[in-house]
């Protein structure tokens, strides 16, 4: 009985796989489990999945199910007509069937769709430490782990294939060969330090749809990430005219209406890597969202912190250009013709709206660096 | 002659492709003309210098640009205070929403800069592209109003 159970289930969570996987796109454009996402596991509404259920018709309505019937007879007819007036009803709406997946097997999903490799750390990854999952059932084990419900379904087996099993008296003992412990696996994986630090631009320019565009991406950025890397380290920069470190929350909900500094950000973010991530201990990933619409006087001091002093040290540096209403600005045309050493190191995304935001995890992630 | 009138004096004398001056008191006027007939103009580059606001804070600028985006309501286009410089000083104001055609966004953009430098713009932008100064179209009298209202709210 148990494993039909586990069968079904097996076969549920496959098909929500499938469904995840379907409409991946939808789901990263309209970032609908932002705001779901508890510590390991977010909710995702799958409307798409029916669950078949009876629907009741009218009683004593007539039609063919009420009688002989003849040709012409309509199966349901429907109800008489009503005066269309009435008032907003009271009760719940029908929900949309929410499913539990985990990060990590988000994280899969989203690598095995956007055929994301995996990724190389630097430092030190050849030290590697295990990470025990409880995945199996044995015979044998410590009484501590003993699995009641396994055990006590054995008990009950034999009982009933024994004939010992007595509907009168249900007592079900399990003896030593019934019980059942659980078992655990140990899966090696570098301890490989990382930190991924989001510099966000705040300025009068930047509207509230464009910075939930840098939201939806974040969230993606993080869960492949954090798939990789054991323990994550994130921090965010916000920056106008001048830049300063702040909590993810922060981080999504301020809107300042200063000048546009790229330079200021870049400063903290040095410091920020100096002070906390020696870059020989520490990979480091720089995901940076703006506008574009940089100060023009400002331009050169960014490329010249840019170059010398961020793409030395960073695995990665991604710039994600967001098209504000007036157009997508400059810097990315600047980054383009200013930089050449370290240039592998250097990802540019230009997002124009929330469909291109798919594309452009793609191409930040897609290096495998 | 107020700065309005001698405008309007060179105006009249002006062409296409000229750099139109004017002068009155602390007020100097420039403004490259990209084409002219009787009834319209067009210009690329609209500028005000004055020495009235060689010590104004942000905040006298930003209020400077505040009235100027009360005034300036026959644009077509409202023009509002998006991005204040603190440190530079600085405030750059652009049309609210821009003008979003099939190939291009367009707009104004008003740049008021500590030191009494103000420089309105129209510049259009193609997806892909570098946003460039385009002549921004207006008849003589909106042109003058325009004149009119930037020597108002500096004096």
């Amino acid at each position: 009985m148990f494993m039909k159970v586990e069968r079904d289930q097996s076969r549920f969570r496959q098909i929500v796989r499938g469904k995840i996987r379907q409409n991946l796109r939808k789901y990263v454009t309209h970032g609908e489990m932002i705001g779901r996402q508890g510590r390991d596991l977010v909710s995702i509404p799958i409307p798409q999945l029916d669950v078949p259920h009876f629907r009741f018709g009218k009683n004593g309505s007539g039609g063919v199910g009420q009688g002989e019937g003849e040709v012409g007879t309509p199966i349901a007819p429907g109800g008489e007509e009503g005066d269309g007036r009435g008032q907003a009803g009271s009760d719940p709406g029908a929900h949309i069937l929410e499913v539990d997946i985990s990060l990590e097997e988000l994280a899969q999903i989203l690598g095995d769709e956007l055929e994301l490799p995996r990724i190389e750390p630097k430092g030190r990854n050849n030290v590697t430490q295990e990470k025990t999952r409880y995945t199996s059932v044995r015979r044998l084990g410590p009484e501590s782990l003993r699995h009641f419900k396994r055990t006590y379904i054995q008990a009950l087996r034999r009982q009933i294939s024994s004939s010992t099993y007595d509907l009168g008296q249900p007592r079900v003992v399990p003896i030593r060969e019934d019980k059942r412990y659980r078992s655990w696996t140990k899966i090696p994986q570098p301890d490989a330090s990382a930190v991924a630090i989001y510099m966000m631009d705040v300025s009068g320019s930047m509207t509230d749809e464009q910075k939930q565009i840098v939201r939806t991406e974040a969230f993606w950025i993080d869960t492949w990430l954090k798939s990789q890397y054991n323990g994550l380290e994130t921090r965010y920069i916000i920056h106008d005219a001048a830049a300063k470190e702040v909590d993810e929350d922060t981080f999504y909900r301020t809107r300042e209406s200063g000048g546009t500094r790229i330079s200021s950000a870049y400063k903290v973010c040095t410091d920020l890597i100096a002070r906390e991530f020696p870059p020989s201990d520490w990979n480091i990933y720089c995901f940076q969202f703006s506008d574009g619409d940089n100060w023009g006087e400002d331009n050169e001091a960014s490329l010249h912190l840019l170059r010398e002093q961020l793409l030395p040290v960073a695995n990665l540096f991604c710039y994600g250009q967001v098209e504000s209403p007036y157009g997508s600005g400059e810097y990315m045309r600047s980054l383009r013709m200013g930089v050449s050493e370290h240039g592998d190191k250097l990802v540019l995304s230009e997002i124009r709206d929330k469909d291109a935001i798919y594309d452009s995890i793609k191409a930040f992630l897609g290096k495998g660096k | 002659m107020t700065l309005v009138e001698e405008v309007r004096a060179a105006l009249a004398a002006g062409a296409a492709g000229q750099r139109i001056e004017a002068r009155e008191a602390s007020q100097e006027f420039t403004c490259d003309l990209a084409a002219i007939d009787s009834l319209a103009c067009a210009f690329t580059s609209f500028a005000l210098a004055t020495d009235r606001l060689a010590g104004a804070t942000p905040d006298e600028l930003k209020r400077l640009g505040e009235k100027l985006s009360a005034r300036l309501t026959y644009l077509l286009e409202p023009i509002s205070p998006v991005e204040i410089d603190h440190g530079e000083c600085v405030v750059q104001m652009r049309s609210s929403p821009p003008q979003r055609d099939e190939d291009r966004t367009s707009y104004y953009e008003l740049v008021i800069r500590r030191g009494g430098a103000l420089r309105l713009c129209r510049y259009a932008k193609a997806p892909g592209d570098v946003r460039q100064i385009i002549p921004a179209h207006v008849t003589r009298e909106v042109f003058l109003r325009l004149v009119g209202d930037f020597s108002a709210v500096v004096a």
